[in-house]
């Protein structure tokens, strides 16, 4: 009983080991994929404000009117169509950013235990529709920022608004462990076997076989990188009436910015090579890859290269 | 078996495929080899690939050994390891899961000796 204890421990502690050797070995691959995600949102945002500021330029029965209407009820609606844009932006930045499990499956997968930038085009033009459907699941808790941003001076004093913001931190903690636990195997598996239905039921599979050792490590996880600015969240909240107005609160919000930065390219890339070690090293019934050209890693290893022999 | 690896010592599982057993049942590196290939003559005498093809001949080393061994980028590495395959200078020797679940390719040079038989006519 004893053994089998400390084994999970130290899978927990492998998991974590090898995932910051592998990121550290590979963090300019990661780096440069996040970058480019970034990179993306902002020329997706360009050119659909391109496409708007050339039709408003080509179409001379269009006014500014149109664009932001004068009655209150008409600008709602154009706001919310504009809305459109950044929605767009924000789903190809985080297709961009789930490439980075390509990048971990390659390090686990290819036999040469790193990845390239490159890789990542692969991966995305692969799953790319897949990575953005699994965001609704598993990536908004993560992507959305805390509310340390959102803390305004209306909310100087205590008001039961306060305590049901920190409620609701509470419970999107909780639900965003609970959705780890259970789907943070659905990306690693949808890379590995290219199907979206399979990687719901992998996912269970390995929730079933190994809840303990997922437990242990996203619980771990979420005290390294989430737990941070969820606590400076909610200390923010609570003492707001008494550093309204002091350096502190832009102590506070630089603190913040820091931890997002933090989270995002330290944790991401952590997050995604846990997931898909873990993926990797439960023993449980997998479902075989739809075809082997779902995986770039396998055209790279199987087609490009021919195996010695003469 | 312990393997060291560069930053990481990952030892190799012992149980083996059925697709290692027949990579590890082909003889390890024979006496010499006669390329006819005008191609792979630039390939042999590069720098860098005759830096890691003499490597190879040495002993089977992953990519991560062979950037510690030469000090060069795992990716360059990757761009030359996939010129000497091409031209089956070297091949892929074994592919096997280290105990944290880490597939490990190793690549070896197929001959001790590389003899080039080219001739070159006008006509």
């Amino acid at each position: 009983m004893i053994e089998a204890k400390s084994t999970k421990v130290s899978e927990t502690k492998t998991d974590f080991k090898i995932s910051w050797q592998f990121l550290k070995a590979n963090y300019k691959s990661f780096l440069a994929t996040e970058l480019f995600a970034f990179l993306a949102f902002i020329v997706v945002i360009s050119i659909m404000m391109g496409i708007l500021v050339l039709i408003f330029v080509l179409s001379p029965e269009l006014a500014l009117s149109d664009l932001i209407p004068d009655r209150a009820e008409d600008r709602e609606i154009t706001f919310r169509v504009w809305l459109i844009i950044p929605i767009l932006a924000y789903l190809t930045m985080v297709g961009f950013l789930y490439c980075q499990f390509g990048l971990a499956y390659d390090i686990f997968t290819s036999g040469d235990m790193f990845t390239e930038f490159r890789k990542a085009f692969s991966y995305f033009k692969a799953h790319w529709w897949k990575y953005i459907l699994l965001t609704f699941v598993t990536g908004f808790s993560f992507f959305i920022p805390d509310n340390i941003t959102h803390v305004r001076a209306e909310t100087s004093h205590w008001s039961s608004s306060n305590a049901l913001l920190i409620t609701f931190e509470v419970i999107r903690f909780l639900i965003f462990f609970v959705i780890l636990v259970v789907f943070s195997s659905t990306i690693p598996s949808v890379t590995a076997q290219g199907n979206l239905k399979n990687s719901f039921k992998e996912s269970i599979r390995i929730v079933k076989k190994e809840w303990k050792r997922l437990v242990k490590t996203w619980g771990i996880y979420f005290l390294i990188f989430i737990a941070p600015s969820f606590v400076l969240s909610i200390v923010l909240q609570l003492t707001y009436p008494v550093l309204v107005g002091t350096a502190w609160i832009t102590v506070i919000r630089v603190i913040a910015i820091i931890l997002q930065i933090y989270k995002l390219f330290v944790g991401f890339p952590m997050l995604a090579l846990i997931a898909t070690r873990i993926y990797n090293s439960v023993e449980f019934e997998r479902f075989k890859p739809l075809t082997k050209y779902e995986n770039p890693s396998k055209i790279d290893n199987e087609d490009k290269i021919r195996v010695g022999s003469i | 078996m312990k393997i060291k690896s560069g930053w990481v010592q990952f030892r190799v599982v012992k149980k083996v495929s059925q697709k290692d057993k027949q990579k590890e049942e082909k003889p390890q590196l024979i006496e010499e080899i006669t390329l006819t290939d005008p191609c792979a003559v630039p390939i042999v005498f590069h720098e860098k690939k005759g830096q890691i093809l003499k490597l190879l001949i040495k002993k089977e080393m992953t990519i991560i050994d062979l950037k510690h061994a030469t000090g060069m980028n795992p990716g360059t590495i990757k761009r030359h390891l996939d010129d000497l395959l091409l031209y089956d200078i070297i091949r892929i020797s074994k592919e096997q899961l280290s105990e944290y679940s880490i597939m490990m390719k190793y690549y070896r040079a197929v001959a001790k000796r590389f003899n080039f038989n080219i001739t070159w006519s006008g006509n």
